[in-house]
């Protein structure tokens, strides 16, 4: 998406992969967040801020607010159902029968969003927060879930009961988007690491 | 596995459409061992009234956002533990802030007073040494002495508690920013061997630094146990004194800031 910049968290660890290691954070925020940064100014230093169209702010409001009237479903429950779900199943070590019924439990929470809505107005009303971000939580689940169910291997903090080894033939990213409704998903191939960074660590690394 | 019941008393307020605030009680299931005020105050929100306003971030005293009072005590609703207190606990907001909704309070006239305080500011070979033949690590080298006394400071997570219990904060509104954080925010930078300004004047005039009669209330409250009335407003006093008040020091003072490039703000 041309005038998207992203670094550090938001951008999905980089450098790590699958794995998560301590330190790095930091290093890839000050790193990317610097070369991001500067791109950003350079890129925004000869264009316009670009227009939005009226009807789509308020069709942002209209659907923000739309979760606004009481009697709904309270949206913290379904928060609670689904950190457990994730905690059980989707865990460290994990297996193909929790995951496949780890999604199933996400797609029945999906239902069950529809009929999220929360009593108060708009100012500090937390529920508020609760029931958009539930939304979003479950995108993420999905997707976590879809891709663990995929990666029929064990490698950095995805690790397979049914799959304890590392698969060469996985050297890939797996990437989703969304088409209507559903969440698709492909796998692209990951570039082959230089030869130089090869010398710096074992083969296992890259293998 | 619930172990006892409490009351929480929570206040109510929405300055839009009540007149004025009020206690409302709830019964909050307990947890032994660790369950802390937030989660209770949390266990309302999510499980009886969806509406009460709370702010909150990180449950690990860290981010300062939680800050509430706790049975009258200004205190961090995550850090407080249930088992600490009896069966009738009551959450109001801070008292010293105007309140935004229930417990949650408008706390930004405290980053506007920081973004008056002078930043940090050092010697202009500092910032190329090269150009003197110097090394950077050289010059920018300081004792672990200093570090240490820099980084009590540099806990802070800025919960305004402090300000929050103080009485000058409280009664005086006189457009006077009020000692505890904003002193500590002070003394960190004037403190530091490397910088070069003397804020002791500023803290007096603007700051209001000689309302505070060192009650030590403050650093009661302070969950970072920052002594901040030790280490950072007395100190701060005592240079103001002798910049501003005792001729000897006076003339000392000036010409030693004078030999070491050193301004008052
Ligand atoms: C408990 C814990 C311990 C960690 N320890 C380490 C460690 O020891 N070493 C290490 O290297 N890494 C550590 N990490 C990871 C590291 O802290 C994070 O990866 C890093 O801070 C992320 O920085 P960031 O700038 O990408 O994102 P963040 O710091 O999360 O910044 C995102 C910012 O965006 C703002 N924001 C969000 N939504 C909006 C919006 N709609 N509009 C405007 N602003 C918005 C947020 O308020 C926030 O300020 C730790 C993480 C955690 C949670
Ligand atoms: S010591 Fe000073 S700053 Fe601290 S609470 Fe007392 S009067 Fe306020
Ligand atoms: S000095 Fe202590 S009490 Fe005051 S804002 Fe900082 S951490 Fe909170
Ligand atoms: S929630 Fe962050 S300090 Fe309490």
């Amino acid at each position: 998406m041309p005038g998207l910049f992203a670094a550090g968290e938001v951008a999905c660890g980089l450098h790590g992969g699958a794995n998560r290691l301590g330190g790095n954070s930091l290093a890839d925020i000050l790193v990317f967040g610097k070369r991001s940064g500067e791109a950003a100014a350079k890129y925004a230093s000869d264009k316009k801020i670009a227009e939005i169209e009226d009807s789509e702010v308020q069709e942002e409001i209209n659907r923000v607010l739309s979760y606004l009237k009481p009697g709904g479903v309270n949206p913290y429950l379904l928060v609670d159902e689904l950190t457990e779900t994730m905690s059980n199943k989707v865990g460290i070590v994990r297996n193909g029968p929790d995951l496949e019924s780890a999604l199933q439990k996400i797609l029945e929470l999906k239902e069950e969003y529809k009929k999220v809505s929360v009593p108060g107005g708009r100012k500090y009303n937390h529920g508020l927060f609760t029931a958009l971000e539930l939304g979003n939580m479950l995108i993420a689940a999905e997707a976590i879930v879809r891709s663990a169910i995929m990666r029929t291997e064990s490698r950095g903090a995805h690790t397979r009961k049914d799959y304890p080894k590392k698969d060469r033939n996985w050297l890939k990213n797996i990437i989703l988007w969304k088409e209507g409704d559903t969440m698709k998903m492909d796998t692209v191939p990951v570039p082959e690491m230089p030869e130089e960074l090869k010398k710096l660590v074992k083969p296992e690394v890259y293998q | 596995m619930a172990d006892r019941e409490v009351t929480l008393s929570i206040f109510r307020f929405d300055p839009e459409k009540d007149k004025e605030g009020r206690f409302v009680d709830y019964k909050v299931p307990t947890v032994e061992g660790g369950m802390v005020v937030l989660d209770a105050v949390r266990y309302v929100q999510e499980k009886i009234d969806t509406t009460l306003a709370i702010r909150w971030n990180c449950k690990a005293a860290r981010c300062g956002s939680c800050s509430a009072e706790i049975n009258n005590r200004p205190a961090l609703m995550c850090k407080t533990r249930i088992d600490t207190l009896g069966d009738r606990i009551t959450v109001a907001p801070m008292r010293a802030f105007p309140v935004i909704r229930d417990l949650v309070t408008d706390v930004d006239e405290n980053y506007r007073i920081m973004s008056k305080i002078p930043k940090f500011t050092v010697r202009k070979e500092l910032m190329n040494p090269e150009a003197e033949g110097k090394k950077h690590q050289d010059v920018w080298r300081i004792q672990q002495i200093n570090v240490e006394r820099a980084k009590e400071f540099k806990k802070c997570i800025e919960c305004f508690l402090c300000q929050d219990v103080c009485h000058v904060v409280r009664e005086h509104k006189s457009g006077y920013f009020g000692p505890p954080r904003h002193i500590v925010k002070a003394a960190s930078l004037d403190m530091h061997p490397l910088d070069i300004v003397n804020r002791a004047k500023f803290l007096n005039e603007e700051g209001g630094l000689g309302y505070c009669n060192i009650t030590k209330c403050c650093q009661e409250v302070c969950p970072e146990h920052i002594h901040i009335t030790d280490n950072a407003i007395i100190p701060e006093k005592e240079r103001a004194v002798d910049l501003q008040y005792d001729p000897l020091m006076h003339a000392i003072k000036r010409r030693l800031m004078k030999k070491r490039g050193e301004t008052v703000a």
